[in-house]
């Protein structure tokens, strides 16, 4: 493939939708959702919230079709993720999971190349673009500094935006991050979402578990509910967002006001209701 | 005031790595490969009858170039004892060290090696049953395939049992330890009712392996399965890189998981089977090494890989050399050398890791 047929073939690339129908999922034997359909849009910003147990995680590797005891399709335009090779795979998807304490012993930069698994070939050096998408990705998450400090050094937090750089470095059309802001102190949290942000400004398309109602209204474009096993809610953040799904959904009882400062939704707990 | 930890961080670290990490990096390899050969010159010439460098140099440039004259006895000792000796320990410590490493990966346990694992042992015992049953007769290639066959399924049943009990890794030494021992009696059971009393001799040679009376027909047999299968693991070492974060990330990212874990495990195995077959059973070279090399060189299997399998190559050697030379006219074998180097290896790295391995 010439150059321009790369160049060609990555621009029909971008601007498909990522669609899961009926996705059913099973975790050892014990049903974990049913027939849960969520669709996934280019250059914009897809939350999912729910409370603990509710297949959140589940859901974002079923999408990545990733997990084993899941049914139902996983579409990338008009293409079954499916059918396509692991290698292929990793052109659509990159998920940034929760297990990140692993002793491994490699270095920021090693394992952000590790990201570039799926464009090189064995016994293959980096090429210009290797690097290239590996420098892009340790200025993204502000690692630069850090590239050649060994993980097992680095903070919880530093270690999370370690493997968002990896998923990055993939230059996948899709991100999915399972919890990325679970480990960081506020500042962190600030360089990962304006990560996300710029990334689905530059057109692709992520899906974020997040447990912060309000941060995650905040940011997403779309918000998704998942409880009871199904999508409780799906869109606006403003419509979805509201002190009766907090009810619901949470058993909390909530006031959901404008905040002046964003213009979006934000949540305050008020207490729990005694079922 | 507290400085932000990034701005520590930036003082602290520049952007290019550390000067040592980067000449241990460019220089481990030259230093490993000069070493080796140096070491081979080294247990060419040590022996009972010591050769001097520039005899042993002139034996080995015969081999390359024939000369016309009749060759010396120094040229045959050399060609035809000393060297098949040498030359089998450094591919089966290379191969040993290169299935190590690979199923430190892919168990994701620090601990898992052929001999510890109970793979040799498989290895070891089907070789056995393929000599008594005489199916070993049959055609040269009989006794490696018995071995190899004896490998795979001690690995099967290591990776189905790990594979059960997810995230206990101390489980895997636990199945070694049941296989090395079921193993161990099996060989010694078999080979006491061998109908040929000369198997019976050879019952030490299974259990711990030797290098004695090595011939070129067994250097042979490991030049085949140990680079066949050790260059394809080289190619899969970025996947090893991957799959030894998780699972998910190397699926993630691209690798195909499933069947990256069972072809490597299926190569370590002929790797190991092709070691077993022409020396036993030598244990811990395949955990020594390898976790020396990586606190040279880091994690990366590319480079730990090569590394791991020129320094394997040069601490048989040198194991086999202590084995024949430091206690004359005590005679040690090979794999008693490893196991007095390795068992407390092993049990440092226990003591290391028992975090890791509740």
């Amino acid at each position: 493939m010439t150059t321009l047929d790369m160049a060609v073939a990555s621009a029909m690339r971008t601007r498909r939708d990522l669609r899961g129908t009926d996705l059913t999922a099973q975790y050892a034997k014990h049903p974990v959702f049913s027939d849960v359909s969520i669709r996934l849009k280019p250059a914009a910003i897809h939350a999912v919230i729910g409370p603990n147990g509710a297949g959140k995680t589940t859901l974002l590797a079923t999408l990545a079709v990733l997990h084993r005891g899941a049914s139902g399709t996983v579409m990338i335009g008009d293409e079954r993720v499916a059918d396509s090779s692991p290698r292929d795979r990793a052109h659509i998807r990159a998920l940034v999971p929760q297990d990140h304490d692993r002793h491994s012993g490699f270095t920021v930069r090693e394992l952000v190349e590790l990201g570039r698994f799926a464009h090189r070939r064995p016994f293959s050096a980096l090429t210009d673009d290797d690097r290239d998408a590996v420098d892009t990705a340790l200025a993204q998450t502000r690692l630069s500094p850090l590239a050649h400090r060994s993980l097992d050094t680095l903070s919880g937090g530093q270690r999370q935006l370690a493997f968002i750089a990896k998923a990055l470095a993939q230059r996948s059309e899709y991100l999915l991050l399972d919890e990325p802001l679970s480990a960081l102190d506020p500042r962190h949290q600030l360089d990962v979402i304006s990560t996300l942000q710029t990334c689905a400004a530059d057109g692709i398309g992520i899906a974020v578990v997040l447990h912060d109602l309000t941060l995650a209204a905040r940011i997403s474009d779309t918000l998704t509910v998942v409880a009871g096993g199904r999508v409780y809610d799906s869109g606006d953040p403003a419509e979805v967002l509201t002190p009766d799904m907090l009810a619901d959904v949470y058993g909390v009882r909530a006031a959901v006001h404008i905040d002046p400062d964003t213009g979006t939704p934000s949540v305050t707990l008020l207490g729990a209701i005694s079922s | 005031m507290l400085l932000h930890d990034r701005e520590i961080a930036t003082a602290q670290w520049p952007a290019e790595p550390p000067a040592t990490a980067r000449i241990l990096r460019i220089g481990s390899p030259i230093a490993a490969s000069l070493g080796l050969m140096l070491i081979v010159l080294l247990a060419v010439s040590i022996g009972p009858v010591s050769l001097s460098p520039g005899t042993v140099l002139h034996a080995l440039g015969g081999l390359v170039v024939p000369s016309a004259s009749a060759p010396a006895a120094s040229d045959l000792l050399v060609s035809e004892v000393r060297l098949p000796r040498v030359v089998l320990a450094g591919l089966v410590g290379a191969g040993l060290s290169v299935a190590g490493v690979v199923m430190q990966a892919l168990f994701r346990n620090p601990l898992a090696e052929p001999g510890i694992t109970g793979v040799s042992s498989g290895a070891a015992a089907a070789a056995v049953i393929a000599i008594v049953t005489g199916i070993s007769a049959l055609a040269w290639w009989m006794l490696p395939l018995a071995a190899f066959v004896g490998a795979l399924v001690c690995t099967a049943i290591v990776h189905a049992i790990s594979s059960v009990s997810r995230g206990r890794s101390s489980t895997i030494i636990l199945v070694g330890i049941a296989a090395n021992a079921f193993l161990g009696a099996l060989v010694s059971a078999v080979l006491a009712n061998a109908p040929d009393a000369a198997d019976v001799q050879r019952v030490t040679f299974w259990l711990n392996g030797d290098l004695t009376a090595a011939t070129w027909s067994d250097v042979a047999i490991a030049a085949i399965g140990i680079p066949l299968g050790a260059i394809i693991l080289l190619a899969l070492a970025r996947s090893f890189d991957l799959m030894s974060l998780s699972d998910a990330q190397a699926a993630s990212t691209g690798v195909n998981v499933g069947l990256v874990r069972q072809s490597a495990l299926a190569l370590a195995a002929l790797v190991t089977a092709a070691a077993v077959c022409v020396t036993g059973v030598i244990s811990f070279v395949g955990l020594v090494v390898p976790h020396l090399v990586r606190l040279l060189v880091g994690p990366r299997h590319t480079r730990l890989m090569w590394l791991s399998a020129l320094s394997g190559a040069a601490f048989l050697i040198i194991a086999d050399l202590v084995a024949r030379m430091l206690f004359t006219p005590v005679v040690l074998q090979t794999g008693t050398v490893t196991a007095f180097v390795g068992a407390p290896a092993l049990l440092l790295l226990v003591l290391r890791s028992r975090r890791s391995l509740q």
